[in-house]
Formats: structure tokens, C-alpha cells, sequence
């Protein structure tokens, strides 16, 4: 009896195992390994850049991958590793990865930090022992010794998606904007940017409703809306997974509105095109990879950067989700 | 649902008395806040108690009460499930990837669904009464980070989406349906109540649950066999959640790996407010889906009243520390 049961619970671990292993492959190691040492520069003037983000798990990050990887082929004397823990909450891998960069004296950090109270001690350290930091991605507001940011405006995002809606509705008609966690100062300036230029062109912001940056949450949100503001023409949302939430919602409720996202995500571009989202906001991750490294290198040069290098933003809509597409 | 094993301890009394009376007290407790919370909500918003808005809460605490009613079965054997927000995501994760990307039978799939559900809340039964792991706090939380690691592993990280164009509509009909004006959702969670509360209050096996709750040891003397009921319990949650993942997946068209975050403590919460104790043989299917509702009733009011966000995260902290403790007050006066 007792046999059966080990054998049952191997078969079941064994199960879940194969279910793993047959499954697409996911996550790549990163495009250098994690504990490699930087070489000294031996004399030439190559680079050894860390570029280190929040998680080398998600399609996002792989982009900005991608990004470092080209700016290295612009750049042949940049050698860069690109590095970050295996989960975003994993602030403490981050920090750990930090210091094996400032330990190897590397010539210049770019990061994307996980959390900004918890990472800046360690950030300090790194511009304390002579080795300069860029921020990429997220931004550090109180953190003056950063060389440079580079990254994506959210607000001006918030705000291209906040008049993509005013073109589409009339001076009075209701909207809603749905965000991500409330707290997060990359949702506040999305958020920001979208409800000033709604309110400026004379729209009535009905609410402002948190969904964690979730699908099912942002349905839920966007029920409870509709029902509480029948009238609702539009909502904007911080991030594509509640854009897509509320776009169920709607459905359901049986009403057509005007519904914009953020990040230009795959499944929101197959959502713009069957018509079900009206559009959404593209941010650049190759771009912040790219531009980071080589404003990274730049700064380790003693070069002169701008301190925050714009990676753009574009309005997906219906017209040009075919090129986002490919 | 009173047979307990007459015994020693000196909590015995109380445990067997909480178990009775404080058992319907507990319940009285959270419907009494519950009723309040409708009636000040039929009173301040005129959308509140219209059919639509109706409909709408039942969807929104449909897959709360799936989780919770599993909740409730680990909770009274004074254990825990902490994997069932994972679990929800690695079913809906296998469900998506199996309907939309592997093409293969809508019904097929959503079985698997299912039985991925089943099959980790086995595992989780397993490795608590097999390799004797301390408590299922433990286990659950092992089988957590592997189901969720695992959700992400078997997408990519990315969502699945879109199973009415994949040709697989008839995922959507649990989460998204309606027979009439009435979800079918909402009758889903009703005919899964009805068949928890037999199995509870009618069956050797929902006698044994309690009293395993009361008194582990106590039950195992008399014969009841422990380990064999908690891998049932175990795998019952684990299914409670895959029910769950089907019923989400058709609700956001989409299996996606990051869902059902702290989906576990909105379940522990309701079962809670819902008069179960975590010193286990105390809990009813009735109490936790009023629960359920006290949850949903309060995070859609909020909304509806425009209260602000800050506010509506302190609210929802308030409102489960008072339920439990009306419930806390009426138990001391009552002993």
C-alpha cells in the first residue's frame, strides 16, 4: 500500500516533469554568464559594461537583450553581460549581481532597478568606487549621482494614449482609466500624462481605479465601472493586460468602447487588429538596451550624455498594428 | 457533522462546543455584516442592486468561492492550502496551451484542466502524509512556487489568449455563459456547494474531516484513517482550483501564467469570515459562501461608490478584521 503511494507521487512529479520538459523553451540563459569576471582591459580600450535588469525570464527583458546584444555590434570595443535574476521580486539577487559587478571593477553599470529604496545603497557603492551607474527603464528620482536615464517617458506614453482617445470622443463624453498598482511611480506618470490631456481637451475623468496590472482584475474594474457610469465612452489603461480585461468587459456588457493599452504587448496587437482594442502604446525595449549600453560606455569614455536619453513611444491603432506585428 | 471523539484535553469542551453552537454563531456574525453592507449599498447606489450589477458580483466571486469551498475542506482539518492561486495558474496555463496553441479538443482540454488541478492537490496530499513534511503550510508553499514556476515554463511567460479564434468557444461557456439573466457561473458555485455541504454533513468522510480537525490524534485511535482523508482533502482543493482556472480562463479568454496572485488569501479570508477556525474542526459550506459574498458585495460597493483606491484597500482590511472579530465577541460571550 505504502509502495503504491511513492510510486504514485513519482508518477505525478514525473508527469509534471515531462509536461516542463516538452513545453516551448522559455528562458534562455542570459547572453553572458552570470559569475563571468571582467577581464581587465589589457591595455586596449575595450569596455566591460554589466548591464543588469529586473529579470531575465520575460519576453520583455529578452528584448532589451536584444538591445545590448546590437549595441555591441555597433560598438565592437563594448563588451557587455547582460544579467538579472530569474524573477522580478528577486530584489536581493539583483543587489548580489550588483556587487559581483562592482567587485570585478567593471567600467560602468547600467541597470534597471528592481525596487529603488532597496537597490540605491548598493548603487552608491558602485558610483563610490569610481564606477559610473545609468539607469535604464525605471528611473531613480532621488538618486543624483546617476550618470543618466534611459528609458522610456511614460507620462508623454500616458499622454499620446490620453489624446488618441480625445480624436476619438467629444468635449463631455465620460472616461475611465484603469492602472496598475497604486503606488507604482511608473503607473502614477501614466496615469498623469493620460488624465491631463483628457481633461484639457474637456473630457470628465469618472474614475481612476487600480487593477494590479491584471487581466481578471482589470475586468472586474471595468464591470463595476461600467455599471457605476453607464455612460462611459473610453478607458485607458496602464498596461495592455488590463486594456485586454476591460475589452471582456465590455463585450459582456454588450457596449462598443473606446479601449487603449500600454506596451503594444502581442496579445494586444492581435486585439487591435480583430478591432476589439482601439489601440495601445509601444514603448522601445530593444531601444532602452541598446541606448543604455551605449550611453553606459559613452559615460565610462568621460564622455558627455543628455541625463535622460528618450527611447520613444508610438501610438499603435489599427493602421500600423501590421508592422508591430512582424 | 457533531461526531467527535468524546476525549481528553482540556480544549476539548470548548473545541467540541465551538464546533456546535459557535460553529452558527460564527455564520450569524458575517451574515449580519453582510446584510448591512447590502442594505447601506441599495441605499446609497441606485445601480447597486439592479440585475446587471447583480450578475456582475456573482462572476467576480465566482472563482473566489471555488477556491474557498477547497479552502474550507484543508482549513477544517486545521491545515492550509497556500498553492491554490498557483495551481489556478498552472491549470489555466495548460489549458490555453493545449486548446489554443496545440489544437487539441476543447473538452480534452479543459479535463486536463482539471485533473493538472487534481493532480498537484494529490501531490500536495502526498507530500505531506508520504514524506512526512511538518505541516502543509510547508508543503503548499513548495508546491506553490513549483506550479507557478512551472506556469511560466509551459507559456513562455507569456499569455495564451483568444480561445474562441483557436476554435475552442466552448471554453468560454463556464466563466463568460449565462442561462437566462442567471451566470452560469453562479450555478456552477451553487450545484459545488450543494455537493461539498452532502459530503460534509452526510458522509463518513466529512465526519472524518472534522474530526480530524478536532483531534488528530484522537481520530486516528478511533480508527479513522487520517492520512487517506487529507490526500482526499488535498486533492479536492487542488481540483476546487482547476475548477477555478476553467472558470477564469473562459472568463478573460485567456490562460495567462501570472494569474491568481494571492488568490489564496482572498480564499483564507472568506472561509474565515465565514466562521471556520484555523485551530481546525469548525467550518460550514454556508458560512464560507457568505464569506465569499461579504468579499465580492464589498470590493464591487467600493467601486461603485467611487471610494478611493487607498481607501478601498484599508476598507477591505477593516471589514475582514471586524467579521472575524463580531464572530471573536460572540463566541466569548456565548462560552
Amino acid at each position: 500500500m505504502h509502495r503504491t503511494w511513492r510510486v504514485s507521487l513519482l508518477v505525478v512529479l514525473a508527469a509534471l516533469l515531462a509536461l516542463a520538459a516538452c513545453a516551448p523553451p522559455a528562458t534562455p540563459v542570459p547572453a553572458s554568464p552570470a559569475a563571468e569576471p571582467a577581464a581587465p582591459a589589457a591595455g586596449s580600450d575595450q569596455l566591460d559594461i554589466a548591464v543588469i535588469v529586473k529579470a531575465v525570464t520575460s519576453d520583455y527583458w529578452k528584448a532589451v537583450g536584444a538591445g545590448v546584444e546590437q549595441a555591441m555590434q555597433a560598438d565592437p570595443t563594448i563588451k557587455a553581460s547582460f544579467l538579472g535574476p530569474n524573477e522580478e521580486t528577486d530584489i536581493e539577487g539583483q543587489i548580489r549581481i550588483i556587487e559581483s559587478a562592482i567587485a570585478s571593477k567593471v567600467d560602468a553599470i547600467a541597470v534597471a532597478p528592481s525596487q529603488a529604496d532597496q537597490v540605491q545603497p548598493t548603487l552608491e557603492k558602485a558610483v563610490a568606487a569610481g564606477i559610473p551607474v545609468v539607469l535604464i527603464d525605471t528611473d531613480i528620482t532621488g538618486f543624483s549621482n546617476k550618470a543618466a536615464f534611459v528609458g522610456t517617458d511614460n507620462r508623454l506614453g500616458g499622454q499620446l494614449g490620453g489624446e488618441f482617445i480625445v480624436a476619438a470622443l467629444q468635449a463631455g463624453d465620460e472616461v475611465a482609466i484603469i492602472r496598475g498598482a497604486a503606488g507604482d511611480p511608473v503607473h502614477n506618470q501614466r496615469e498623469e500624462g493620460a488624465k491631463t490631456a483628457m481633461e484639457a481637451a474637456g473630457l470628465t475623468v469618472v474614475a481612476v481605479q487600480p487593477a494590479d496590472s491584471d487581466r481578471a482584475k482589470g475586468q472586474t474594474v471595468a464591470e463595476n465601472l461600467l455599471t457605476a457610469n453607464p455612460n462611459l465612452k473610453a478607458i485607458f489603461a496602464t498596461n495592455d493586460e488590463m486594456a485586454l480585461g476591460a475589452a471582456n468587459a465590455a463585450k459582456a456588457a454588450g457596449k462598443t468602447l473606446v479601449i487603449v493599452g500600454f506596451d503594444a504587448s502581442p496579445d494586444a496587437l492581435q486585439a487591435i487588429q480583430d478591432g476589439v482594442l482601439a489601440g495601445s502604446i509601444a514603448q522601445f525595449a530593444g531601444k532602452i538596451g541598446e541606448l543604455g549600453t551605449l550611453t553606459a560606455a559613452q559615460v565610462a569614455r568621460g564622455q558627455a550624455v543628455e541625463a535622460f536619453v528618450n527611447t520613444g513611444v508610438e501610438v499603435v491603432n489599427k493602421d500600423n498594428v501590421a508592422q508591430f506585428m512582424q | 457533522m457533531t461526531e467527535m471523539p468524546a476525549s481528553d484535553s482540556a480544549r476539548q469542551p470548548r473545541s467540541l462546543f465551538g464546533m456546535t453552537l459557535g460553529g452558527f454563531i460564527g455564520r450569524f456574525g458575517a451574515l449580519f455584516g453582510l446584510i448591512t453592507l447590502v442594505v447601506v449599498l441599495s441605499a446609497t447606489s441606485p445601480v447597486f442592486l439592479t440585475a446587471d450589477n447583480l450578475s456582475n458580483i456573482g462572476r467576480q466571486g465566482g472563482v473566489n468561492a471555488l477556491l474557498s469551498v477547497g479552502m474550507l475542506l484543508a482549513i477544517i482539518t486545521a491545515g492550509i492550502d497556500l498553492s491554490v492561486g498557483s495551481i489556478l495558474a498552472l491549470s489555466m496555463s495548460m489549458l490555453a496551451l493545449l486548446a489554443i496553441q496545440w489544437g487539441v479538443n476543447p473538452y480534452l482540454a479543459m479535463l486536463a484542466c482539471v485533473a493538472v488541478g487534481a493532480g498537484v492537490g494529490l501531490t500536495n496530499g502526498l507530500l505531506l502524509t508520504r514524506l512526512h513534511l511538518p505541516h502543509p503550510f510547508i508543503a503548499t508553499l513548495g508546491t506553490m512556487n513549483v506550479a507557478r514556476g512551472l506556469a511560466l515554463i509551459i507559456t513562455g511567460a507569456s499569455p495564451i489568449s483568444g480561445f474562441d479564434r483557436a476554435g475552442a468557444p466552448q471554453v468560454l461557456w463556464l466563466g463568460s455563459g449565462s442561462i437566462g439573466p442567471i451566470p452560469v457561473v453562479v450555478l456552477v458555485v451553487l450545484v459545488v456547494y450543494v455537493i461539498f455541504h452532502l459530503l460534509l454533513s452526510n458522509t463518513a468522510l466529512g465526519r472524518h474531516i472534522y474530526a480530524i480537525g478536532g483531534n488528530a490524534a484522537a481520530a486516528r485511535l478511533s480508527g479513522i484513517d487520517v492520512d487517506r482523508t487529507l490526500v482526499i482533502v488535498y486533492s479536492l482543493c487542488g481540483l476546487m482550483a482547476g475548477l477555478g482556472a476553467l472558470v477564469l480562463a473562459g472568463r478573460t479568454n485567456s490562460g495567462y501564467p501570472t494569474a491568481g496572485v494571492g488568490y489564496e488569501l482572498d480564499a483564507i479570508a472568506a472561509v474565515i469570515i465565514g466562521g471556520a477556525s484555523f485551530a481546525g474542526g469548525v467550518g460550514t459550506v454556508w458560512g464560507t459562501l457568505i464569506g465569499v459574498l461579504l468579499m465580492a458585495v464589498l470590493r464591487n460597493g467600493l467601486v461603485l461608490l467611487q471610494v478611493p483606491t487607498e481607501w478601498q484597500i484599508v476598507a477591505i482590511g477593516l471589514v475582514i478584521i471586524g467579521a472575524v472579530y463580531v464572530d471573536v465577541l460572540r463566541r466569548r460571550a456565548q462560552g
